[in-house]
């Protein structure tokens, strides 16, 4: 891993056996995320973006899910090969995870104070650097006393722009709206100031305007607490706002990978060109939609060869039978396809 | 409240409309409110007037709770209006006995938002399909079935579909099943209430491409509502910002997105996500959240949370006025 990498996912299989037959989850991703920058993995519904993110922080459920080959490096270890003791505090120091819907990921019958001091406190009690005694770090939790809440907490808080957090802390995640919600995950994610934060598609559930908000902050964040974000959306204007580079996934393959201005500028993979004129957007005149023929194939029965080819206008008959490797066209542009 | 203009006579035009929800809490509020008279409610659609004409679409756009979805189930008279007036195609709609709404409502349809959930999952689709015409009294099975097979056809499906069920069908292909059953009664009005938003993007592309495709060959009028201002901006002529109940801007699309007035359309167009890395541009933010819609702010209901507000826009609600040809907006301070 050369110095300015964080994260290097190579050739990762993963399945899931189920009742309807073998689902390819991941068939050999390989994904490299820089430090301090935000990547941002595109895709539709069931490319395998959430899979893979959750393969990164390692809460994926071992079985059903199963492994068959690749390495996900950080910081120089392979964390496939780390015990669960070991994998766990990697999780929520170095890794965290913000995910998309604020209102189920938050714990309904505690406080934001409480759910925030628990973020803190595995922290704390797991981090072999924490130099300061046991004793004085470890926050009440359920504390019932009003002004117990540690310092830490509303600094988490006022990191997140949220505004008066010394009553906040008091306040149950139900009478929050969705943005605040949202600040608080985050809040959760970066106290811990992790090395990589994944964000799973964390604006999807709220409105434009807050949305807009939200990834303004996380940007900011992301300057001032120095982490990587591995940001997973659906969505290419919000892809387009937040990232530094680009991963674009289809049916469990990264496809392209380029600085977020060349993708868009000049996209080389026939789905990511697809897509983009697919895209209404009030920042192009209304002229008619290139819809993509064709629907995304089922990851239980993927097409021979690159999964693409079905939908493809310019498949040629390699395409079918082999499965394009993903690689650097021009400095920093990889894409896996063979058509020229 | 002024009329929102189109030369030709309307399919539709809304006046004024209201549409208020008590509020239910417990047994013991609910006997006090009703002692002292001030039932609690939420002003869900508070007075919106707009015309919709043949051949046009006009797009609604709004935050979640500003009352889209109210307003388009209202216009329908899916729920009964507080006040205001509803006329289709020259009819009071809301004057209309039971029997005459009926035959109304074949040329009114809806196409709702999740294709899982807006079609039973017990029912093939030929029963899904062919269900209005049976509940507007047709009787005769050949020309039901002719009919069915016409809608299916218009929306791209095959024959061969006609027996399956609903999970049988991707999401996308679920969604033209439920096209073609607001189709199949040949309606002059389909109210698109977040058509696309459960849809993949290269399926949502198809399905907006037929339903500008089948709106030219049926000559059909939509209302179509999205919290996605970049799909409302792609399908329709017009478009009405809405706002806590009330319309605030109505425009051609292209003013809309390009010449707003209203400080709470720029706001709105300054946070749409653009699919271009160059467009990254200053947010306009908003300050605060959404106040409840139970006690609205009075006057402008927009003003604790703009930047121009001013001392009248506390006390007087500002009324749709045209600065600019066929472009209404309610504020006091509009963006030249």
């Amino acid at each position: 891993m050369s110095t300015d990498e964080l994260v290097k996912v190579e050739d990762l299989r993963l399945i899931f056996e189920t009742l309807y037959g073998t689902v390819k989850a991941l068939s050999g991703v390989g994904l490299t995320i820089r430090k301090r920058e935000v990547l941002g993995l595109i895709g539709e519904s069931g490319c395998g973006k959430t899979v893979l993110g959750l393969s990164i922080i390692g809460l994926l459920p071992i079985p059903p899910g199963k492994i068959l080959s690749g390495k996900i490096y950080f910081q120089g270890r392979n964390l496939l090969e780390l015990s669960d003791k070991d994998m766990e505090k990697v999780r929520g120091t170095g890794i965290t995870m913000v995910f998309q819907e604020p209102m189920t990921a938050l714990n309904p019958v505690f406080t934001i104070g409480d759910q925030i001091t628990e973020s803190i406190k595995v922290r704390t009690e797991r981090s072999p650097r924490e130099s300061r005694p046991r004793k004085a770090a470890k926050p009440r939790l359920h504390s019932r006393s009003k002004n117990s809440w540690s310092d830490e907490v509303i600094e988490a808080l006022k990191l997140v722009r949220i505004p008066d957090p010394q009553s906040i802390v008091h306040r149950y995640p139900h009478e929050l709206s969705g943005g605040m919600r949202q600040r608080v995950m985050t809040a959760m994610a970066l106290a811990a100031k992790p090395s990589l934060m994944i964000a799973d598609e964390p604006t999807t559930a709220l409105d434009v305007t807050t949305q807009a908000q939200v990834l303004k902050l996380m940007r900011e964040l992301m300057e001032e607490v120095k982490t990587s974000i591995l940001f997973i959306s659906h969505d290419f204007g919000v892809i387009a706002e937040i990232s530094d580079r680009v991963a674009v996934m289809y049916a469990g393959n990264i496809v392209e990978e380029a600085s977020v201005y060349e993708l868009f500028e000049s996209p080389l993979h026939p789905y990511t060109q697809a897509l983009l004129v697919s895209l209404p957007s009030i920042a192009s005149k209304r002229k008619g939609l290139e819809a993509i023929a064709g629907e995304v194939p089922s990851l239980v029965a993927l097409p021979p060869g690159c999964a693409f080819h079905p939908r493809c206008k310019r498949a040629k008959k390699e395409c079918s039978i082999e499965v394009p490797k993903l690689v650097e066209v021009s400095p920093n542009h990889k894409v896996a396809c063979f058509a020229d | 409240m002024k009329e929102l203009g189109l030369e030709n006579r309307a399919t539709l035009s809304v006046n004024g409309l209201v549409k208020h929800f008590p509020v239910r809490r417990t047994f013991l509020e609910d006997i006090s409110s009703l002692i002292r008279k001030n039932t609690k409610v939420v002003h869900a659609v508070d007075g919106v007037s707009f015309e919709l004409g043949r051949n046009e679409t006009l797009g609604l756009v709004g935050e979640s709770g500003c009352g889209k979805t109210t307003l388009a189930r209202t216009v329908l008279l899916l729920t009964r209006p507080t006040a205001g007036r509803i006329t289709f195609e020259g009819k009071d709609i809301m004057a209309l006995k039971d029997a005459d709404l009926k035959k109304v409502r074949n040329k009114m349809q809806i196409v709702f938002q999740d294709p899982f959930s807006s079609l039973d999952p017990r029912m093939r689709t030929k029963d899904i399909v062919t269900e209005p015409l049976v509940a507007s009294g047709a009787k005769d099975k050949n020309t039901i079935m002719k009919m069915a097979g016409e809608a299916l056809e218009a929306v791209g499906l095959k024959s061969e579909h006609l027996d399956r069920f609903p999970h049988e069908f991707s999401g996308g292909q679920r969604q033209r099943i439920g096209i073609a059953r607001a189709l199949v009664t040949k309606p002059r009005l389909i109210v698109l209430d977040e058509p696309t938003s459960s849809l993949d993007a290269s399926i949502q592309a198809q399905v907006l491409g037929l339903l500008r495709n089948l709106q030219d060959e049926f000559e059909l009028s939509y209302l179509f509502i999205s919290h996605n201002v970049n799909v409302v901006y792609y399908m329709s002529d017009r478009i009405a910002v809405m706002y806590m109940g009330k319309i605030v801007e109505t425009a051609d699309a292209d003013d809309i997105v390009n010449k707003p007035m209203h400080l709470y359309t720029a706001a709105l167009m300054s946070a749409v996500p653009k699919p271009n890395p160059k467009l990254r541009r200053e947010l306009v933010e908003i300050k605060g959240e959404v106040p409840s819609p139970i006690n609205p702010p009075s006057g402008c209901r927009y003003h604790p949370r703009c930047p121009r507000a001013t001392g009248e826009c506390a006390l007087e609600e500002p009324v749709l006025v045209e600065p600019g040809r066929n472009h209404f907006v309610a504020c006091y301070h509009p963006i030249a």
